[in-house]
């Protein structure tokens, strides 16, 4: 039963990293920008949440502040920092990193170096198919479902969103047609950040919240926005529920350093013989 | 061509700039009133920045205390401090600039073994003494040298310890548990040898990866019926699901921890798994442990409070590797004294005074009496064994030095300088 | 219509500044010496990275594993088959090329995204076993080096002296520099620059394009590992730390902030992080801080960093 109980896990993972690679793809469709800080933007979640947690005893609230912190410290960083750097891959890439630098030095002269743990919020455990799964866990996978269906509604069905999916097909044609490009700009970059920051606060309970706890889900997160074709939003969800879930699987007998090196061997021969990734939008 | 000349020119002109700053910088001369240098090289940014924060401290106090007191032999201590960033790489650069650059004699401190056993023969090419406080036992052996001191107790000395201890008191039928890293495997392959020295068994070993949240498939039917302890090696959010989950499979056995399990938790908060554990520790976090005047004073000194936390900040300090950067130091300074060193070209007979020292417990080694042993330069010192009591944590048994002895695995005593 | 390009000859930077290492090397203090001999080392890397991203437009990320890897052919070949110095390096050098063809053809041929992620995936699996694998590598922990020394035909040295390590590593720069410029100016260069410009138009002529990068890409793997076994002999020091993403990312900062595609840019990157973490850390251990804020200003003066923009103005 524990193949099923490490499944699970990693599906919910894979939720979270939904989230996450999402954010990371409408980024770099939109914006054409590389995002290195996108794992800093997880980690401000997390430690945001440790915050509200240990000052206003609620871990819920988190859920409802990030966001609209998020949205403060997205819009006036893409403004004025960022707008420069767009369309240019390797020249965002770099400067996102030059951000993170900053951001993760910030975050240990405020936070602190050591790693702390959030209280679980919902110490119920559900029985299912026979086994006792962490309510938390159910209960992130609830909200991540949530979420995402908040996101294709918004993406999908109003003209907003539809502009944004626009401006990810085709830039120039986008601008060409009057598209008030600054508005597409500021909001999809927050649209990006909240989507980390929120994968930050739900991963928070269940890891650690340490300054550096970027780095973890950086790559992984990129390799799900190529790998599930870049620009395509299903792709990436399907992939990134796929890679976790087969990582959680592979962890139930072998080692989590072997399992995950596996399933990079696994992308590779992926990739070798689809090129151009598994989903093309 | 009048550009590039220009920017040839700006170029040189930078380069010669920096060359002129750095030339400026300390040039030691040794009067007899100079002060004496030490390095501290810490972890202050990077995975472990946990522990730099509190090592700087604790050394700043002691330096504090001597220079109040007169110095050492007269002379007052300067201190350096370069950060590490948790990389041995980085760590090894800022050990030759401390050198180097800042003209330190002496050089103290990573927690971190990668950065140590890098260091380790930067000190020898450097001919400075080195007091990291990491735990690898290689740094006894093979990958240190003469000019390196280690006061933290290592895995050997600890599983040898704990063994005596374990027949004694606990059982003779055991059961490894280990997280799934080099640390774990050292804990694992110490104990099971020591054990089984003193006439025990181990009959399983089993390893979990580091971050496991269910640890029942690892346990459930790993566990032979006649095993009556579990000796354990993890910790943080490992080790409460450890608990946990061997409460469900077998709430009865024994339990004994490596050194470190416990420290940072809380014991109210452990609940009835934890009843009964016992855990290895070099230096009790509470004061209530270890209640002598020596430690009040020490602890004072360092600013922590009886909790083992920072007073006043409620900071996050690390008792169980501050008092070996404390010890060291004040090591150092006796045997400065003893050896009437005053330069560099004294350092060996510095180091062949230290290898040999013995020191008594006091506030400059308030963790206990212990020795410096020649062969390896790893202090050979006493342990604690705590066990956890209604929801409380208490000191319940020393392991005396000579419990822990173990057979070197260097012989540095004719080693050149 | 394209502007004609004054064809500038960076030798005229590259000459004077190794004539002020050359002499540099008596003067200098001792701390500072160090301080040199790592920008030399981690040059030497930047300017094989500049092969890839700079000349064929190939962004890796997982440049780390020609690093690490050559680290680990030095110090392995040392401690466990007791050979030379110099003979390590040479190992060092082939496992670097062997390792290029290896990556390379995997990876070249994929088109840029993909390319990019590949060789991160790389670089990951490469970090991950060299963590496990610790019977091999040591691990995290690493394992110290005892440099053997080297016997010429009358003398021996040995690179624990620092000036002989000094000017060892100088030359290994000079000799890299020469070589990878010569590479450059060479009708293969050429062919480099013009895949960087327009790559569809070069396979137009008939060119086959992938064999260039991948020779590009390999050129760069191997100075990457020779400068990795380098590193290694000057800190005495191999770690599975060196496949890192730190590595992997750090020789694109470097390339990208001190001048992409011009083989000398890349070394006042370098020069300016080390110069930084050097001198600034122990004032303010934030320094990255500073940094950070550095490479958006440079990026935001030049996407081609400090001296792609003072090239790119001599030219016109």
């Amino acid at each position: 039963m524990d193949g099923f109980f490490l499944f699970l896990n990693g599906l919910i993972w894979g939720l979270i990293i939904a989230l996450i690679a999402l954010g990371l793809t409408l980024i770099f469709g939109v914006m054409g920008i590389v995002n290195m800080a996108h794992g800093d933007f997880y980690m401000i979640g997390a430690v945001i949440s440790y915050y509200i947690v240990s000052y206003l005893n609620n871990f819920w609230l988190s859920l409802i502040i990030v966001p609209l912190l998020a949205i403060l410290l997205a819009a006036p960083l893409e403004r004025f920092v960022l707008r420069p750097y767009e369309g240019f891959p390797s020249s965002s890439m770099i400067a996102t990193v030059g951000i993170s630098f900053i951001i993760q030095q910030l975050a240990l002269a405020v936070y602190g170096g050591i790693p702390k743990k959030i209280v679980n919020p919902f110490p119920l455990d559900i029985s299912m198919f026979g086994i006792y799964y962490p309510g938390y866990r159910m209960l992130v996978a609830l909200i991540s479902i949530v979420t995402l269906l908040f996101l294709w509604l918004f993406l999908y069905k109003t003209s907003f969103g539809i502009l944004i999916r626009a401006s990810m097909q085709d830039r120039e044609m986008a601008n060409a047609m009057g598209i008030n490009v600054n508005r597409v700009l500021i909001s999809t970059f927050a649209i990006g950040v909240v989507l980390a920051t929120i994968g930050g606060v739900l991963a928070a309970p269940i890891t650690q919240v340490f300054y550096l706890m970027g780095n973890d889900i950086v790559l992984l997160s990129f390799i799900v926005v190529v790998i599930g074709g870049l620009g395509s939003l299903k792709g990436t969800f399907i992939t990134a529920l796929a890679l976790c879930a087969i990582e959680g699987v592979m962890a139930s007998f072998l080692s989590p350093t072997q399992a995950r090196v596996l399933t990079f061997l696994l992308m590779i021969v992926i990739l070798m013989f689809k090129p151009s990734g598994i989903f093309k939008d | 061509m009048k550009k590039s000349f220009v920017i040839v020119f700006f170029v040189m002109f930078l380069l010669t700039t920096f060359f002129i700053a750095s030339v400026n910088t300390a040039e030691g001369q040794t009067a007899k009133k100079e002060p004496i240098r030490i390095g501290l090289i810490a972890e202050k940014t990077g995975g472990l920045a946990a522990y730099g924060y509190s090592h700087e401290k604790v050394i700043v106090a002691a330096i504090n205390k001597v220079n109040k007191e007169g110095g050492i032999s007269g002379r007052p201590i300067e201190l350096f401090v370069e950060d590490t960033e948790s990389k041995p790489s980085v760590g090894a650069l800022k050990f030759r600039k401390l050198v180097e650059t800042d003209k330190v004699d002496f050089v103290f401190n990573s927690n971190s073994s990668g950065i140590a056993i890098a260091c380790a023969p930067i000190a020898k090419e450097l001919k400075v003494p080195y007091f990291p406080c990491s735990s690898a036992a290689e740094l006894a052996g093979e990958k240190g040298n003469r000019y390196v001191f280690q006061f933290a107790t290592n895995v050997a000395q600890e599983c040898k310890g704990a063994a005596e201890f374990a027949i004694k008191h606990i059982g003779k039928k055991w059961v490894t548990v280990v997280v799934d890293y080099a640390w774990g495997w050292s804990n694992e392959k110490e104990f099971t040898k020591y054990i089984t020295e003193k006439g025990g068994k181990v009959l399983k070993s089993i390893r979990v990866p580091l971050g496991t949240g269910d640890w029942i498939p690892y346990l459930k039917g790993n566990i032979p019926k006649e095993a009556e302890a579990v000796y354990f090696a993890n910790f943080g959010s490992d080790f409460l699901s450890f608990i946990r989950d061997l409460y469900v499979v077998r709430p009865d056995i024994k339990k004994l921890g490596a050194v470190y399990a416990i420290s940072a938790q809380d014991p109210k908060k452990l609940g009835k798994e934890a009843e009964g554990l016992y855990c290895l520790t070099s230096y009790p976090t509470r004061l209530a442990g270890l209640n002598t005047q020596y430690n009040k004073t020490f602890r004072n000194l360092i600013g922590i409070d009886p909790e083992g936390k920072e007073s006043g900040t409620g900071k996050y300090f690390i008792p169980a590797y501050n008092w070996t950067i404390w010890e060291a130091f004040f090591a150092l300074k006796s045997a400065i004294e003893k050896s009437g060193w005053t330069s560099k070209a004294d350092t060996p007979k510095l180091i062949q005074i230290l290898e040999k020292m013995s020191f008594k417990e006091s506030v400059e080694h308030p963790q206990g009496d212990k020795y410096i042993r020649a062969e390896d330069h790893i202090s050979i010192t006493g342990l604690y064994v705590e066990k956890i009591e209604n929801g409380e944590i208490k000191v319940v048994a020393k392991i005396p030095a000579k419990d822990t002895i173990y057979t070197p695995m260097a012989n540095r005593i004719n080693e050149s300088f | 219509m394209t502007d004609i390009k004054r064809k500038i000859n960076i030798n005229f930077i590259t000459i004077p500044i190794f004539i002020l290492l050359i002499l540099m090397g008596f003067f200098l203090p001792e701390g500072v010496k160090s301080l040199v001999i790592h920008i030399m080392v981690l040059s030497i890397f930047a300017m094989a990275y500049d092969i890839c991203l700079g000349f064929t437009n190939q962004c890796s990320l997982g440049h780390s594993i020609f690093f690490g890897v050559g680290a680990y052919g030095v110090a392995l070949s040392i401690i466990h088959f007791q050979t030379g110095l110099l003979s390590s390096f040479f190992i060092c050098i082939i496992l670097g090329i062997i390792l290029g063809l290896i990556a390379g053809i995997i990876c070249v041929k994929l088109s840029e995204a993909y390319f990019v992620i590949v060789t991160a995936v790389f670089y990951a699996i490469f970090h991950l076993s060299a963590m496990n694998m610790t019977w091999l590598t040591g691990g995290d922990d690493g394992l110290a080096i005892h440099l053997p020394k080297i016997s010429l035909r009358f003398v021996e040295i040995s690179l624990y002296d620092k000036i002989i390590n000094y000017y060892f590593v100088l030359l290994v720069l000079i000799v890299s520099y020469f070589i990878l410029n010569r590479f450059v100016n060479s009708p293969l260069g050429k062919v480099f620059v013009a895949i960087k410009e327009n790559e569809k138009r070069v396979k137009f002529l008939g060119y086959n394009v992938f064999l260039y990068k991948l020779i590009a890409f390999v050129i760069s793997g191997t100075f990457a590992a020779l400068s990795g076994g380098l590193y290694a002999i000057t800190l005495r020091y191999a770690s599975a730390d060196f496949f890192s993403f730190h590595w992997s990312i750090l020789p694109v900062v470097w390339c990208l902030i001190g001048g992409i595609g011009t083989l000398f840019g890349p070394w006042i990157g370098v020069a300016i992080m080390y110069i930084f973490q050097y001198y600034i850390s122990s004032i303010w251990h934030y320094y990255l801080i500073i940094f950070g804020i550095i490479i958006l200003l440079i990026l935001r003066i030049s996407k081609k960093g400090i001296f792609g923009y003072i090239i790119g103005r001599l030219q016109t």
